[in-house]
């Protein structure tokens, strides 16, 4: 299991209960203590989502105009030099 | 623009990398610069700042704190004495929320501006108060503006205008007109309450996404016309005794000012109101559409806006003269970045709103009419004898094209 912290804000909370943190914990990818971050987003949508899942996620990614960080780190960065 | 010390943290701007310093750095020079340039903010202006709780508002009241020298005789590098306020319409409930939760939606705003600008004062108006304005003028409002302060404003007053309200926005069943309607209520009731409060400039956190957004929605709903009146720095056009609109940070994406707001700990309070969908209505597909070319082509907003720059503006939207120690280098035009000129020349000279009295607006999307659409002419008869509904009042207040849209509807 992997801990994760999540943090909402600039109103994608709404679609998640109205909370904006929420420390989780979730299955670890092929036994890895690693979580790839398209299967946490579709974790948070199948566990965490209260409403409206066409407003999160489009395909397998967030809907454009949703801004990830991780670790206070734009993903684009992360995902453009791996 | 990297300081080439710290490891990137943001991909702003077009996917350029920068570390978070960098990046705040560079929007509050970017900020800054169109203040100055332009002239929004000078020495001894009554500035209110229109804030909804969103990243662009809250955006720009943080960079307005920071500009903004308390002090009257002292002056501080780089920063400008002026009167910093804050309002906010509380429109919850036109939205469909209960008066409870649009009330604390409002307290939430209210905690957010607290927490970025403690000494500023804080306004907080309810929609319906715009038909207070109308009605009662000077006795409502002042009631209300007085009553604002460290206690909460008591919501018994305005009661009785929620129902008409909502009488009103029910008679719009389209999504988009109401969306709209709402917004135009809201502009009315600002523009109205600033000239109360003695504003002589109403800052409002129109961002460049938030203008891709407009000049997409604009343009499909008919109001081409309108759109360069509503993309530019300044917005005079209801005249000289009125407050003039400034949108200092146009030229910022909200990528840029989400990540901004995330990185300086601005708190933000949006309206707790999702669509139906994300196809409800025409602002919402623009919403989306320019979302989803900016996730492919990062440059879209940016082409977006540079494009709708190229028509040209309305003589209102002129630059205001800047009063300055040294005016012959700073009035220079010459260094002003290209998109940031306005389009019209000659009127720059004198005052920046001296022509607006001359135009006449449309009521439905504030363009000025033209002379063959102004009610009563030879010309506007000849043209309108097809429709029956252009004779009553509300028609021949609207621009042919709102008429063409609206009143053919109703004809209906």
């Amino acid at each position: 299991m992997v801990k994760v912290n999540i943090e909402l804000s600039g109103g994608l909370e709404l679609l998640f209960g109205n909370q904006k943190t929420h420390q989780i914990d979730m299955p670890a990818d092929n036994g890895n203590k690693q979580v790839q971050l398209g299967s946490l987003l579709v974790w948070a949508r199948d566990n965490l989502l209260t409403e409206r899942p066409e407003l999160f996620m489009k395909g397998n990614t967030v809907r454009p105009g949703i801004l990830v960080l991780i670790n206070d780190v734009d993903w684009e960065l992360r995902w453009h030099s791996a | 623009m990297k300081c080439k010390t710290r490891h990137a943290e943001a991909a702003a701007r077009q996917r350029e990398p920068m570390c978070r310093t960098c990046l705040y750095a560079g929007l509050l020079n970017r900020f800054g610069k169109a203040v100055r340039m332009q002239g929004l903010v000078q020495k001894g202006d009554r500035v209110l700042v229109c804030v909804s709780g969103g990243i662009g508002s809250m955006s720009l009241l943080h960079f307005l704190s920071q500009l903004h020298n308390p002090h009257p005789d002292r002056l501080v590098s780089g920063k400008v004495h002026f009167e910093l306020s804050v309002i906010h319409i509380e429109e919850g409930f036109a939205h469909g929320l209960s008066p409870e939760a649009s009330a604390a939606a409002a307290e939430a705003v209210r905690a957010a501006v607290a927490a970025c600008n403690p000494s500023a004062a804080f306004y907080c108006i309810p929609l319906d108060a715009v038909f207070a304005a109308h009605e009662q003028p000077a006795a409502a409002l002042e009631a209300s503006l007085a009553a604002q302060g460290p206690e909460p404003r008591s919501l018994h007053d305005w009661q009785r205008f929620v129902p008409r309200l909502q009488e009103l926005l029910e008679a719009v069943t389209d999504p988009t007109g109401r969306e709209d309607l709402i917004e135009h209520l809201r502009e009315a009731l600002l523009l109205t309450t600033a000239a109360r409060l003695g504003c002589n400039r109403l800052a409002k956190g129109d961002c460049a996404t938030r203008l891709a957004v407009r000049t997409v929605a604009l343009s499909s709903k008919g109001c081409g016309f309108a759109l360069p009146g509503c993309l530019q720095y300044v917005d005079a056009r209801h005249g000289p005794q009125q407050p003039v609109s400034i949108s200092p940070i146009r030229d910022l994406a909200v990528k840029e000012l989400a990540l901004m707001c995330h990185y300086q700990r601005v708190s933000l309070a949006p309206l707790p109101v999702l669509r139906r969908s994300p196809k409800a209505s025409i602002n919402a597909l623009a919403e989306a559409f320019v979302a989803n070319l900016q996730a492919t082509v990062p440059s879209s907003v940016s082409t977006i806006v540079k494009t709708a720059l190229k028509l040209q503006a309305f003589p209102w939207n002129a630059g205001l003269p800047v009063h300055n120690r040294r005016p012959a280098k700073e009035s220079a035009p010459v260094d002003r970045p290209a998109a940031a000129q306005p389009a019209e020349p000659a009127s720059s000279s004198g005052r920046p709103n001296s022509g607006a009295n001359a135009f006449r607006l449309c009521a439905v999307c504030a363009a000025p009419m033209m002379l063959n659409e102004l009610a009563g002419t030879a010309t506007t008869q000849a043209v309108d004898q097809a429709g029956a509904s252009t004779s009553g009042p509300l028609a021949q207040a609207c621009c042919r094209s709102c008429r063409g849209q609206i009143m053919t509807q109703l004809a209906v």
